[in-house]
């Protein structure tokens, strides 16, 4: 299957965990990965590792001449744009709403959400030509606690989903994924220990998530196979949401 | 391919969406056996695929006919693995005139066909430690549409169903999830006017356009996605309608 031939897909926060996971399942279905990270060391290993499809270009996700690099390099080397992933995300505090410091939650709408909408007007300005998926989560989808805050900044992005896909069509498709916990650094506090054992019980499928498992479903809402689905969160969570009574 | 060495029953399959899920399931490689009462247009489809492709008769309003279905699939192709519960029937009255066989006769094929298509696969399923189930539901099983009392009830039964389904049958690797079609131009749309429809990506869908919908929940691709919905409509639900 490939479904990506010949296509440029740009994916922010690819370093290591889902993103990474994502850029090496387009590479494999054909396409050339444009990849940023905020530290140069882990970047430059996934390039290594996506063989010669990749570009690792490193920096902030909110920092915009970043950005602005990043966009001159696509336009420089590749001249197209066919797909976007605003995957870049942080999660720098847990506990409860209440006892974040507003200045924490400053910076997490900064990255989660301002970001991802700055990334999306610039890719569109840059010409994106067929279709976005932003990672959210299903902690945007109801209280999450321990993460609180995090929670409502991926709500925000769930909308923002809603309201590009509105605004976008009918050129461009524009989705979202909500996983549940899934095994990357980010997540590292919800499952370390004997805690996985704990959260795998409540999922019907009996475990946690893998990045492989988010991989899929991106890559499929990014391409043809989703040509009419635009607006949509796609859940990826075990059936842990679906349960009302375990 | 995604669903070699795979084995779908579809119902519904002879024509329309059933019929374009068929064509794609077989397409990526699984045999199809393809359930209908109609059974020409189930005849007809089945030869036109050739191999890995059975026509059965099927009334899913019938324990009996979904058992005599999944024993001619278990004869041809050994076991199943994915089920498409597709076939489905609409009908519309303002409340106060629509009457209760009406009603009865919509929740009998979209609501309780379901219910029994999943009973008669789910001990070959739960032997095999694998299976995917995909109901298809409908935006009306998302949101309301005025007139279709015995649809809507239906395809909202169906997308509850799916999730009391997921959550019981989880631990046996098998997935159950939903899928939630806008306007698709079929014989069952074919009094709709495309032109009434909010729709922003600007057309109505073809039955191939949810088909690779199918395809992802049949295949290892969505391995951890289940009880879930997957609209497909072209982002239809996705903003308020503003006229």
């Amino acid at each position: 299957m490939r479904r990506f031939e010949g296509r440029v897909a740009l994916i922010t926060g690819a370093s290591r965990g889902i993103g990474l996971a994502v850029a090496e399942r387009l590479v494999s279905e054909g396409a050339t990965v444009v990849i940023t990270g905020r530290k140069p060391d882990s970047l430059a290993a996934a390039e290594e590792r996506l063989g010669g499809h990749a570009v690792g270009i490193a920096g902030r996700a909110d920092d915009p001449d970043h950005r602005a690099d990043v966009f001159a390099q696509i336009s420089e080397r590749f001249g197209r744009l066919d797909h976007l992933v605003n995957n870049a995300g942080i999660n720098p505090a847990y506990g409860p709403a209440l006892e974040i410091e507003s200045s924490v939650v400053r910076k997490i709408l900064e990255v989660n959400v301002v970001a991802a909408l700055d990334w999306t007007r610039s890719a569109v300005a840059a010409g994106l030509s067929r279709s976005i998926v932003n990672t959210a989560s299903v902690a945007g989808l109801s209280a999450s606690p321990g993460v609180a805050f995090y929670g409502v900044s991926k709500a925000a992005l769930l909308n923002l989903t809603q309201q590009l896909a509105v605004e976008l069509a009918p050129g461009i498709r524009v989705n979202a994924v909500a996983p549940a916990v899934v095994r990357t650094r980010l997540a590292q506090a919800l499952y370390e220990g004997d805690r996985e054992a704990a959260l795998a019980s409540v999922y019907p499928l009996g475990r946690i998530g893998e990045p492989e498992d988010v991989a899929g479903p991106v890559a499929f809402l990014l391409s043809d196979d989703a040509a009419w689905i635009t607006g949509h969160t796609l859940t990826i969570d075990g059936g842990a949401s679906a349960v009302a009574v375990g | 391919m995604r669903l070699d060495g795979r084995v779908a029953v579809v119902s519904g399959a002879a024509r329309g969406l059933g019929a374009a899920f068929a064509r794609a399931l077989h397409g990526a490689g699984a045999s199809v056996v393809i359930a209908d009462l109609l059974d020409d247009d189930a005849a007809a489809l089945a030869a036109d695929l050739g191999d890995r492709a059975l026509a059965t008769h099927l009334d899913v309003t019938s324990p009996e006919s979904w058992a005599a279905t999944v024993e001619a699939a278990l004869a041809a192709f050994g076991t199943v693995d994915v089920l498409v519960n597709n076939a489905g029937i609409a009908n519309a009255g303002p409340i106060d005139h629509y009457p209760l066989a009406k009603w009865d006769a919509v929740i009998a094929v979209n609501l309780t066909g379901v219910f029994l298509g999943v009973q008669a696969v789910v001990a070959t399923m739960k032997a095999a430690g694998r299976g995917s189930i995909i109901n298809i539901s409908s935006v009306e099983g998302m949101l309301g549409g005025s007139h279709l009392h015995g649809y809507v009830a239906s395809k909202f039964g169906v997308r509850g169903l799916t999730k009391s389904l997921a959550v019981e049958l989880g631990p046996d690797g098998i997935r159950v999830n939903s899928v939630h079609p806008g306007f698709v131009r079929t014989s069952m749309t074919s009094r709709l006017d495309p032109t009434a429809v909010p729709i922003p990506l600007g057309r109505p869908a073809s039955p191939a356009d949810v088909a690779g919908t199918v395809v992802f929940l049949a295949c290892d691709d969505s391995a951890y996605t289940t009880g879930t919905e997957l609209v497909v409509d072209g982002g239809m639900i996705a903003g308020v309608p503003h006229s």
